[in-house]
This record gives C-alpha cells, structure tokens and sequence, in this order.
C-alpha cells in the first residue's frame, strides 16, 4: 500500500503507482482514519481491483487516475450517513445553494465559476444533508472540461487529454466553512438569457427525491429531508448560457436577502395529467 | 369507468388517506409518500386540495362538489377528474375506501 486517503467516512488503501500516489496527494485528499469502513484499492496497468474484486463498467480509455477518483466517490457516497443529492453547492456566509442535476449538466463548471467568483466551494457532486439539515461539505476534486478550464483561466490537461481533475485550492476555495444552511433550491436550465425563474417549491421538492443517490436507503428519512428543504428554502429556475453570468446571478442571490418569485397555482382542473407522477430516482 | 366508486349496494364507499402516508404541502402542490413506497407522488394544485379533503373521510360527491366549486367546472368534468385521481391515489397506497 503506497498511500491512503479519506473521502467522507470511507476510508482508502491505495496500491498505485508512485506517480498516481503524488498527484492524488495534490488534489487535497485527507489522510487518515475515520472509524468508517476501509477499503484496499489496488491500481494495476489494465485494472482496478477494490477489495480484491475488479471494478467493472469504467469507459476504455478512462485515465488512472479519473478511474480512481470516480471508485472513491462512488464507493463514498455509497456509505455516507447523509442524505445525498446529485448537485452541485455553493455557499456565501454560511448560505448554501445547490443546484441538482444529473451527470453532465454543467454542475461541476457551475460551481467552479462560483468559486472564481468568490462563493466557498461546498461541492460539485452531492448535497449532503445531515438529520438536522444542516448541510456537510463535499470538497472532492473537480474535475473540469477544457472548455470550462480555458473559459475560468485555468491551466489546460495534456492535448491528449479533454478534462483534468482540479483541486479545490487551486480555484482558491477557502479551506474551512462553518456551518452551512441550505437556503437556495436551483434548477438548471440551458437558455440564451442568463436570468432566475420562477419554480414551484413542489417541482423543487420533487428534485430532490428524484436526484438522490440514497434515499432508498430510508424513503421515508429521504422525504422528511427532501420536503422538509424544499419547504424551507427560496427556489428557482437558473436559466443560463455562460457559467460565469450565473455565477454572478448566485453571488447576488446567495448575497441578498430577498427571495426569488414563485409559481403562483394554475388554473382548473388537471387532474389525469399532472395529477400523479412518480419520481425516478437512481 | 366512471360511478365504480360512488358505492357498494347498501353503503355509500367514502374515501380516506392511509394513515401513514406521508405528505408535506408545498406551497399550491403536495409530495406524498405511501408507506414502505420509495417513490413519491406530486400533486398538482388540484389533486392538493382533495388530498386535504381526505384527512377525513370523504364521499365522491363531496369531493367533486368541492372542486367544481373551486375550479368552476362542470359536475361531470370535475366527478370523471376526482375519480381517476382516486383510483391513482388508491394503486399508490395512499388512500382507501371506508363505509361512510
């Protein structure tokens, strides 16, 4: 075992390469033992073994390196006590606000382009909500596009590589955050306007259910929390074209008190059609 | 299928929420969790106000004048609208059928 790292509670034994060991040491990963569980990830030329049993459906051609980042987050937030959402998070004294969406988004360019902007980094993968609410942070590395690196003014991977991970001190995220609120609900919404929109709580409500890695675990504590944020929070719709622009809109957002508009109830009766919808979460 | 769940030969059929569904109302809409169910449900604004109506038991007569009167449709929209509603709400788990 040449190096070991924490992600949440989980806890890794890497068998790697030294090179691979030197660049997860500068992405930020903790050493140390947590009490949660342990896992031994061994990194061989072809392969990548996680407790002795070879981690099965990663792309061809996936670099070590991301190959290993994607088991640690999976294999951690697969055991993280929290309740977890698929978003992205970012916070200004103390007041979160995640957007969740699925893979390939645009969260992880989001919330770096927060950060640039100044707003602390809580995540660009999960929200993780605690049985209080309270929200705990999910500092991984971010792993960024060549787009989005040349549009933050950020160093380019290799030309034969499309994307680097990139450590949150790198996009100067602070290294602490007290405690954390969520107070903003977000959809994404791909627009040639850079504006916040109207959104029903309950389509945010919905949102969280459905993006959540984990609520099987306990439908009913996932409801509670879910609904129970969407209950607290101001919501809306970010439409935009430029990450940057939207992360102004956050910063404004995150830095007023007023919230956003809400949808007002429709008209008549609509009951077959919308009535009853069922949530997907995965 | 309409007038399936108006009632059975000697007792009207009212309609109640399952006592530990879960629910929470927000804002115009409502989530709701049937028990053991690890998929929620949302409804619109007019599904939230019969859900609210049936903390207690409600017949379909009841529900559907409470909508055509809120909505200002006709009786028979309203009855053909609130009865598919029920029998979602009833495949769900989160409501059933009680004897008035």
């Amino acid at each position: 075992v040449s190096t070991e790292v924490t992600v949440l509670d989980s806890v890794f034994l890497i068998d790697a390469p030294r090179v691979l060991e030197g660049e997860l040491g500068l992405l930020g990963f903790t050493p140390g033992r947590t009490g949660g569980p342990q896992h031994l990830l061994q990194v061989r030329q072809k392969e990548l073994l996680l407790d002795g049993r070879r981690v099965e459906g990663m792309p061809p051609g996936t670099p070590a390196l991301d190959a290993v980042l994607m088991v640690l987050n999976a294999t951690a937030l697969a055991e993280t006590d929290c309740y977890a959402v698929h978003a992205g998070v970012v916070a200004k004294n103390g007041r979160a606000a995640a957007f969740p969406a699925l893979s390939g988004a645009g969260k992880s360019t989001l919330t770096a382009a927060c950060v640039r902007l100044g707003l602390d980094y809580v995540s660009d993968e999960a929200l993780l909500v605690r049985d209080d609410r309270s929200i705990r942070p999910y500092r991984k590395p971010l792993c960024l596009s060549r787009w989005t690196l040349e549009r933050l003014g950020l160093p380019l991977p290799p030309a034969e590589l499309s994307e680097r991970p990139v450590a949150p001190s790198e996009l100067s995220a602070a290294s602490e955050l007290g405690s954390l609120q969520l107070t903003h609900v977000l959809r994404l919404e791909r627009s040639p306007v850079n504006q916040l929109m109207p959104l029903s709580r309950g389509d945010a409500g919905r949102m969280l259910l459905e993006r959540s890695f984990n609520h099987f675990h306990d439908p009913a504590r996932a409801f509670r929390l879910a609904t129970g944020l969407a209950a607290g929070a101001s919501v809306a719709t970010l439409a935009y074209d430029d990450p940057l622009r939207a992360a102004a809109l956050l910063a404004d957002l995150l830095s007023s008190a007023p919230a956003p508009a809400r949808d007002q109830p429709g008209d008549g009766v609509a009951l077959p059609a919308r009535a009853v919808r069922r949530t997907d979460a995965s | 299928m309409s007038g399936v769940l108006v009632h059975t030969d000697r007792m009207p059929i009212c309609w109640v929420r399952v006592p530990d569904a879960l629910s929470q109302d927000l804002d115009a809409e409502t989530l709701v969790l049937a028990p053991g169910a690890a998929e929620a449900l949302h409804l619109n604004d007019t599904a939230s106000l019969v859900w609210a109506l049936l903390a207690t038991p409600r017949s379909l007569e009841a529900l559907r004048q409470a909508i055509a009167s809120t909505y200002d449709v006709d009786l028979v929209r309203a009855a053909q609208d609130v009865e598919e509603l029920l029998l979602q709400l009833e495949s769900a788990g989160v409501v059933r059928r009680v004897q008035e």
